[in-house]
């Protein structure tokens, strides 16, 4: 019986972990807190309108229907939190416009406009909105903690993309060491 | 800025995997760097490229409408899969299956940053597809780089921790420092 739920939560450690790697654009460009709120915001409404699109289509449209109108979906998610931004912050809207447009097409998003039976993990709507929210967070914060260390004048190189990367990798890598660890003292 | 200066500029600095954070897994870039993969993504930049510079510069900007651009890059894929699937039935083979689309999708991605970048930094539709060409080039060339450097690294026995994802984004990290560095040297004065 424990068997099943291991693979769920195996399944489950897999998709965030893959959606991180998609999210890599936006970590890329989150270089600053407002900035990061704002590509927060984008991939959120990107998420939300592909995940709705492919959970409340009819079961008559077949696969790759159901995927091409989710794809349009996000894409239309995202013009409107744009559109929506635009008139908040003009200037940052510039600055922020070509890295917040290929949003739609990043991986968690694209995994989002699929159908649930077609995806790995939990694919409840509560699911989605859980995912949704802590991939949005962890946009936030990693552009919170990039204008925290990038202001300091040991690692000026923070606001730039390679630190994005550098954060991710050293991330990925505490989180294994934490497991390993935690596992090693619950057996 | 001339076409050669922004195909060299989006090859060595401007990359798509350093400068746009576009990395993928191993399976994925493996997919993509396969010689036939890699010929329809330097064929289809420049031209999406230039359908994105014209719909941008002609259409979306006149009327006040530039978020659209997703969606009209949507639009025009979903059409064009439409069309494929059209002619596919035609010509009595099988519809493209769920599995097929799902791995080609990421390349989409790919194909769209070359073209937000490319014509970012020109008003001629030639040169922006030159650049979108060089930005698809740069990006085959980093993911390969990225590939051959990530093998070598786990022939050295790296500690458990580091093995697979940690160290991919880690390398991916020094190399696009390297880039941003080559970037700033040579060629961000010139932009300015």
């Amino acid at each position: 019986m424990s068997a099943v739920p291991s693979k769920v939560e195996a399944g489950r450690k897999r998709l965030y972990a893959a959606a991180v790697a998609g999210l890599m654009p936006a970590f890329a460009a989150a270089s600053d807190f407002a900035g990061a709120l704002a590509l927060a915001a984008c991939f959120a409404a990107g998420f939300a309108f592909a995940s709705a699109s492919s959970k409340l289509l009819p079961k008559k449209f077949s696969g790759g229907d159901s995927f091409a109108f989710g794809l349009l979906a996000a894409s239309l998610g995202v013009a409107f939190a744009l559109s929506t931004f635009r008139l908040l912050a003009p200037l940052r809207f510039e600055l922020l416009y070509a890295r917040a447009v290929i949003i739609p097409f990043t991986v968690p998003v694209l995994e989002a406009a699929w159908r649930p039976e077609a995806t790995r993990g939990s694919e409840s709507p509560w699911g989605a909105s859980v995912r949704a929210f802590v991939l949005s967070l962890a946009i936030v914060i990693a552009g919170a903690g990039r204008e925290l260390l990038a202001n300091g004048a040991a690692l000026p190189f923070m606001a730039t993309p390679s630190a994005a990367f550098l954060l991710v990798g050293v991330g990925f890598a505490a989180w294994a060491a934490i497991a390993k660890r935690l596992g090693k003292e619950a057996s | 800025m001339t076409g050669l200066s922004m195909a060299f500029y989006f090859a060595f600095a401007g990359n798509i995997v350093g400068d746009w954070g576009l990395i993928f897994g191993k399976t994925n870039a493996r997919r993509l760097l396969e010689p036939k993969k890699a010929l329809i993504l330097l064929f289809a930049s420049p031209l999406v490229a230039l359908f994105h510079h014209v719909s941008l510069r002609f259409a979306l900007t006149p009327l006040g409408l530039e978020p659209l651009s997703p969606f009209v890059f949507a639009l025009a894929a979903v059409g064009i899969f439409m069309l494929i699937s059209l002619a596919r039935a035609r010509l009595g083979k099988p519809p493209i299956g769920e599995q097929a689309l799902r791995h080609e999708a990421p390349a989409a991605v790919v194909i769209y940053a070359c073209a937000v970048a490319s014509s970012q930094l020109s008003a001629k539709p030639t040169t922006v597809m030159a650049a979108a060409a060089a930005a698809a080039i740069g990006f085959i060339a980093a993911s390969s780089l990225l590939e051959d450097i990530a093998a070598r690294i786990e022939l050295e026995g790296p500690p458990e921790a580091l093995r697979g994802a940690p160290l991919r984004f880690i390398s991916a990290g020094l190399i696009a420092l390297a880039f941003s560095g080559v970037d700033i040297a040579l060629y961000a004065r010139t932009l300015a």
